[in-house]
């Protein structure tokens, strides 16, 4: 019995997710109430770890996102009168236009980077240059052009967009 | 204060900075405004500088997830319109002897309405804007006060 409390406990929150009242349960219902900023600046507000914070908003992302028909593998030149520019950007990437069974051309769709997954790549490339002299690095580097030596993180943006860019 | 266009073409060096972990804050303020894209020889670039010149092949699986956020376009797609590049970077100098071997980011700037995001010189005088990471910032920080 006090395994099926707990349990209960557990899933009762948002969506029957989380724990009642705990960060991860705010956070995500702000997220779906008014969206990513709105759950960024409360975790900021509350103290919460950025890296958590978004490995937790990239979740409720996917699964906030309604499961959508796969995109085409091929179009016809029919079909490419017809078709929006929303779901060309939807395409997976460059894809066959067909008149009849031969294909005339290619399309690629120019596709916006998914927040979440770039934030976790720029996760990972952040923590490999911890084990990293930038300063070296940038030596290496001087030989293909020149070399910006600011880090452009997202303390140093957030420092910029304050003072408007006066650096 | 000019805005960046909706799709911004992403130099070898933006590529190596973002991998390297010296660039998160800013690509991820790009992102939000623009398409990034760039082409599969700027990619090319990218990797001779991680493998060659810093000597870190450690980078090159990071720079390929990186990639899968970044739309590549095949130079061989733009192969007619390099000419008028080539010809535009050339003539951009007074001595009409400028470098012409990145002619191909200019010739798919010009066909998707592009800014180019690069700290070289070499574009200025072809007529497509460039920003540099600084100024890029400055404009994105602008336009979102703008917007309140």
């Amino acid at each position: 019995m006090p395994v099926e409390a707990s349990k209960s406990r557990t899933a009762s929150g948002h969506k029957g997710r989380h724990r009642i009242g705990s960060d991860r349960e705010k956070v995500h219902r702000l997220f779906d109430l008014k969206g990513e900023q709105a759950a960024l600046q409360f975790a900021t507000k509350s103290g919460l770890d950025p890296d958590t914070v978004r490995r937790w908003l990239g979740s409720f992302a996917k699964s906030s996102r309604a499961a959508k028909p796969a995109p085409p593998a091929r179009i016809s030149i029919r079909d490419l009168q017809k078709i929006s520019g929303e779901a060309i950007r939807g395409l997976r990437g460059p894809t066959p236009i067909k008149s009849g069974e031969t294909t005339v051309a290619l399309l690629i769709p120019l596709t916006a980077a998914d927040p979440y997954r770039l934030a976790a790549v720029l996760g990972q490339a952040e923590a490999l240059a911890k084990s990293h002299d930038a300063a070296i690095d940038d030596v290496a580097l001087a030989q293909f052009g020149d070399v910006d030596p600011v880090n452009w993180s997202g303390e140093e943006v957030r420092k910029l967009k304050g003072g408007r860019g006066r650096r | 204060m000019k805005t960046p266009s909706a799709s911004l073409v992403v130099d070898a060096a933006v590529l190596v900075a973002v991998v390297r972990g010296r660039s998160s804050g800013a690509i991820l303020e790009a992102q939000k405004v623009a398409t990034l894209i760039t082409t599969d020889r700027v990619v090319q670039e990218a990797r001779r500088r991680l493998e060659f010149g810093l000597q870190r092949p450690e980078l090159l699986d990071l720079l390929d997830a990186l990639l899968e956020q970044i739309t590549i376009i095949p130079v061989a797609a733009l192969e007619t319109l390099l000419p008028e590049s080539e010809a535009a970077l050339r003539d951009a100098i007074a001595g009409r002897n400028g470098a012409m071997r990145d002619a191909h980011m200019l010739a798919l700037a010009r066909a998707v309405d592009a800014d180019i995001w690069t700290a070289d010189r070499e574009f200025a005088g072809t007529g497509v804007a460039t920003w540099s990471t600084p100024n890029l910032l400055r404009s994105l920080a602008h336009a979102e006060a703008e917007r309140g």
